[in-house]
């Protein structure tokens, strides 16, 4: 019965020790004969069973631990979490990661410069942009190459685009996780004129590998400034005010998400968390003001920072940094000078000059960092990947520790992680 | 970039004038492509005044500290090993400095030390920005030793584990020191070591870094 109940497939017979998936037969006539029937464990006895329902009535933790994932679509991926359950509340979680794990640090420790960036891509596929612009950043710091105006200014324009899809593609899940699937809709629909806009710049629509060291592969196409200029209208009349009504009007989603999964602030920044999970805690911290990069000296923007530290707290972070990026993109489009994408002076053959470097831009999800320790060679000797999502994981336990199961997924659903990055 | 757009047989790679050919091979000789070199600074990386004021008050505080000059951008550090974690719990407290963000735990190695390298920022203060590093001697497959900082900071939690899991060195006092990222029951040595050999089948190697 185990047998048939696992894959589905009739005349799976079990007691070859191989397990369900050793052997499939055509026929049930084919297959050995089946084991004799074993008492199964873990079945208690009438009185056992009383005497756990004695000490359950008496207050006693009956600690029952369940796996969660890899496999479980609430996990955003193949991420496993180890769970201590009383009942339906959460004792204790272990998230247990590297199931895609492939040490890119190590592969890219023999490639040159730019073989790096489309791999970089890779890592955090929602919001690749950021990836690139990272190994760029590194690399322009330390040959010291000064980038035109208009490939600074389009840099911020691509980066933040794909910052409001990324948050857009994260408030579909969060809903998703907490249990309305429309919004989820809502949001990948509107995901898809921006994912349109860059394949017509970049000629991919989600792993572009357009940043060059020293710019930009190539200029927008002619038109294309006007049509981003036209989605921005679309996101900030039609869907941004669909997503807050969606949203906050509804008694469900509050109810879920308030104080619930609260982070006070000396823990977050304890536990190193970055980008909306610090910001709903109360730090207004933003490596965009902290280290301006690009065109963010020269914009305007405010940094959106929650009281609490609960889920909903980052889910408002998010929605604002939507209409915050809108924001800095019309300023960019405003600004946007004409002229040349790639810096006339960029060197042909790269070589960082011997030191060691750490350089961050302020992903979707946080510090995104990278240690360039360069021996002076075509490539990095060492590349170290501070991925925001590895590190603000680490908060899921705390966060979950005595709320309901179910909230444990929403807990997931707001830090926000990408597995591709975690496990790197 | 003029230079890129020029026709093929003026930039010299191909065909060139002389009619030189590679010794055997009959194929015109290649001119080597220009190096431009990069822009250098001569003597390490100069500090910031506010850096050297800090880097002053670190240093009367722990004078066992040396300024680290490989360090390109901030303050570098370079403390013994077995200090480490003093080090780092004096920056978290030392007026004037008050680290509270550690960003990043990580590990390079240089085949006869690994050196660990903690990055420490400042949420207030976007000045502060400092590198901790201390160098860990080893010899083949043996692992060094260091403080764990997850008293201080648990952000270190994960970053030390991936540490121990990828480059091999062991931070007594870490509460839960498990391999991370890599299966349990794995074997092969730790990857990010120079002296890892990738026993996977060799497919066409890319040009090595020197």
């Amino acid at each position: 019965m185990e047998g048939r109940s696992g894959l589905g497939v009739k005349g799976v017979a079990e007691g070859d020790g191989r397990g369900a998936r050793g052997t499939v037969e055509a026929r049930a006539s084919e297959a050995p004969p089946a084991a004799p029937r074993r008492e199964p464990e873990g079945v208690h006895t009438l009185e056992e069973a009383a005497a756990i329902a004695r000490e359950a009535e008496a207050g006693v933790v009956q600690e029952l631990t369940i796996n969660l994932g890899p496999q479980h679509p609430s996990t955003h991926g193949v991420l496993r979490v180890i769970a201590r359950l009383d009942g339906e509340t959460v004792l204790g979680v272990q998230p247990d990661i590297g199931y895609l794990h492939r040490n890119w640090e190590k592969i890219v420790e023999g490639w040159m410069y730019p073989q790096i960036i489309p791999f970089a891509d890779r890592n955090d596929y929602i919001s690749s942009i950021f990836n690139e612009w990272l190994v760029c950043r590194a690399v322009e710091e330390g040959l010291g190459i000064e980038l035109t105006e208009r490939a600074e200014v389009l840099r911020t324009i691509f980066a933040e685009l794909n910052r409001l899809i990324s948050h857009a593609f994260w408030f579909g899940t969060y809903a998703m996780d907490i249990g309305a699937f429309t919004p989820f809709l809502y949001a990948l629909r509107d995901r898809e004129w921006a994912y349109d806009l860059f394949e017509k710049a970049t000629g991919a629509r989600q792993l572009y590998s357009y940043f060059r060291i020293g710019g930009l592969r190539n200029d927008v196409p002619d038109g294309w400034l006007r049509e981003l200029a036209d989605y921005l209208d679309y996101f900030e009349r039609e869907a941004y005010p669909e997503y807050i009504r969606l949203l906050y009007t509804n008694e469900i989603f509050i109810a879920r998400s308030e104080g619930v999964g609260v982070i006070p602030k000396e823990v977050a920044l304890h536990f190193g968390a970055t980008g909306p999970m610090l910001r709903a805690s109360g730090v207004p911290y933003d490596v965009r003001r902290a280290e301006p990069y690009g065109a963010y000296p020269r914009c305007e923007f405010e940094i959106p920072v929650g009281e609490r530290g609960d889920n909903l707290d980052r889910a408002t972070v998010r929605v604002k940094e939507m209409r915050e990026s809108v924001r800095i993109i019309r300023q960019c489009l405003s600004m946007l000078p004409e002229g040349e994408v790639l810096a006339p002076k960029t060197p042909r053959v790269l070589k960082v000059p011997e030191g060691d470097l750490y350089v961050r831009v302020e992903s979707p999800r946080g510090e995104l960092g990278l240690w360039l320790v360069s021996t002076g060679g075509l490539g990095p000797y060492r590349m170290k990947w501070r991925a925001p999502s590895f590190v603000n994981l680490q908060l899921l336990d705390y966060m979950c520790r005595g709320e309901k199961v179910a909230d444990l997924i929403a807990g997931l659903g707001t830090i926000d992680i990408i597995l591709g990055e975690v496990d790197r | 970039m003029d230079e890129e757009r020029k026709p093929e047989d003026e930039r010299g790679e191909r065909a060139a004038p002389g009619g030189a050919t590679r010794a055997g091979t009959g194929r015109p000789e290649r001119r080597p492509i220009p190096r431009v070199a990069p822009a250098q600074p001569a003597g390490p990386p100069k500090l910031t005044p506010r850096e050297e004021e800090m880097l002053r008050r670190i240093q009367a505080a722990l004078p066992y500290v040396e300024r680290d000059t490989r360090v390109l951008r901030g303050l570098g550090l370079l403390v013994p090993a077995e200090r480490v974690h003093e080090a780092l719990a004096t920056l978290k407290s030392l007026p004037g400095v008050l680290c509270d963000h550690l960003s990043c735990v990580s590990g390079v190695d240089w085949q006869d030390a690994i050196e660990v390298a903690y990055h420490l920022f400042r949420t207030d203060d976007p000045e502060v920005r400092i590198v901790v590093k201390a160098r860990l001697p080893y010899t083949g497959d043996e692992m060094p030793e260091v403080a764990s900082v997850v008293d201080l900071w648990e952000a270190a939690n994960w970053h030390e584990r991936e540490i121990y899991d990828l480059l091999g060195v062991r931070f007594l006092g870490h509460p839960d020191l498990r391999r991370i990222l890599l299966p349990e029951s794995y074997q092969g040595g730790f990857p990010l070591r120079k002296s890892f050999v990738d026993r996977r089948p060799k497919r066409q190697r890319v040009v090595r870094a020197r």
